[in-house]
């Protein structure tokens, strides 16, 4: 368990299941190694042939760093102003069709950077993936069937970290429950937005589970669709 | 030659739960090996097609003949439903196992449900919604909905 989970624990958060969506890190990293990659590999050329005859390879590296260097910049600058975001579940099952769930989400601000006066919207997402082979090639068509916005009450906002707690109503019957076959795929997710007046904007996104089952509450109390 | 006839006690069924009915067939020209009956879904749309025997109920062949079958339907589904680029639909399949020459197929679908649906949609005195049969026309809409129970 990590400091942030015990300090959860201390509040009497009741920390069942805990997502991590460590995608800032990655896309970061990727894009730095690309951008070192391309620089590195134009700069290789134009000491070995001489800048004047490896134009036809320099342009289009120089193209490439044009776009990514920006990317990356805001990349490393999201990954320097937060940590990973968490969304603390208050049960390790999966979700059902139905459900009524509160969620809590915590990230903490680095640095010098506050977490004070941030904006925290979410939503949840249900798409389908539809994979589909075209020659020797693999195309994947996707869709978001479902979307909708999450009530987001703030619970917090201590020590450059703040926590919102997101009440998710699952539809009954809008949108398929989770499905992953070889290939055909329903995926449902969980879209955090946090704008802050000094840190980057990002984005988090966190898959959830839900199962071909209806709500336990929904069967007992036969409320209508 | 006659093709095996699928008749389902009930063409709704949810995960977790079992599809039962009888399977009849005969006279055959050529006594099937073994008669094999299989819940079946199959994705149709966008993407690839994913289908799989989820169970299956064995008997011995026969020239003519009838028989039950309980098939489980698994708790993780997937349910039937139409979407946008997917559509998942079930059957029950029956197949007479015949030596050296095509095996005659039969088949009836099923609907299935999430777990608890049946009671759900029991109690709001409406059938749960239906796709087309499998391999129908793209005029099925989009949106099946809900169809008029059959006559009982």
């Amino acid at each position: 368990m990590d400091r942030n989970e015990h300090e959860s624990e201390r509040r009497g958060i009741p920390l069942q299941r805990v997502l991590t969506d460590t995608s800032d890190r990655s896309k970061a990293i990727g894009l730095l190694v690309a951008v070192v990659v391309v620089g590195g590999f134009a700069l290789i050329v134009a000491i070995a042939v001489g800048a004047a005859e490896a134009w036809p390879v320099l342009v289009p590296c120089v193209i490439a760093l044009a776009i990514l260097i920006p990317f990356a910049m805001r990349s490393a600058r999201v990954w320097l102003g937060w940590e990973n975001p968490q969304i603390y579940l208050p049960s390790s099952e999966p979700l059902h069709l139905g459900d009524h769930v509160v969620v809590r989400f915590r990230r903490r601000a680095r640095g010098r950077a506050q977490a004070a006066g941030s904006k925290v919207t979410a939503r949840i997402e249900v798409e389908e993936q539809a994979t589909y082979q075209q020659g020797t090639d693999t195309h994947t068509a996707k869709d978001v069937v479902y979307r909708a916005d999450v009530p987001v009450e703030l619970h917090d906002v201590v020590d450059q970290a703040i926590e919102v707690d997101l009440a998710i109503d699952i539809p009954l019957a809008e949108a398929p429950p989770s499905m992953s076959l070889r290939n055909n795929d329903v995926v449902w997710r969980l879209v955090v937005d946090i704008e802050a007046p000094d840190a980057p904007d990002d984005e988090s996104t966190f898959p959830l589970i839900v199962a071909p089952e209806i709500a336990q509450r929904l069967i007992d109390g036969g409320v209508g669709r | 030659m006659s093709a095996p006839v699928v008749e389902l006690d009930t063409d709704v069924a949810e995960c977790g739960d079992v599809v039962s009915g009888r399977v009849s067939w005969g006279p055959v020209d050529k006594t099937p090996r073994q008669v094999v009956v299989e819940l079946i879904y199959e994705t149709s749309g966008r993407g690839d097609t994913d289908s799989e025997a989820v169970s299956e109920h064995v008997v011995a062949g026969a020239d003519s003949g009838e028989t039950r079958f309980t098939l489980s339907v698994p708790d993780d589904g997937p349910i039937t439903f139409d979407g946008s680029l997917i559509r998942v639909a079930w059957r029950v399949e029956a197949k007479l196992d015949q030596a050296m020459q095509r095996d005659q197929r039969g088949s009836t679908a099923v609907t299935v449900l999430p777990a608890g649906g049946l009671a759900l949609w029991a109690r709001q005195v409406a059938p749960p919604p239906t796709v087309g049969p499998i391999g129908g026309s793209d005029a099925v809409p989009h949106d099946a909905g809900f169809e008029d129970p059959p006559p009982s």
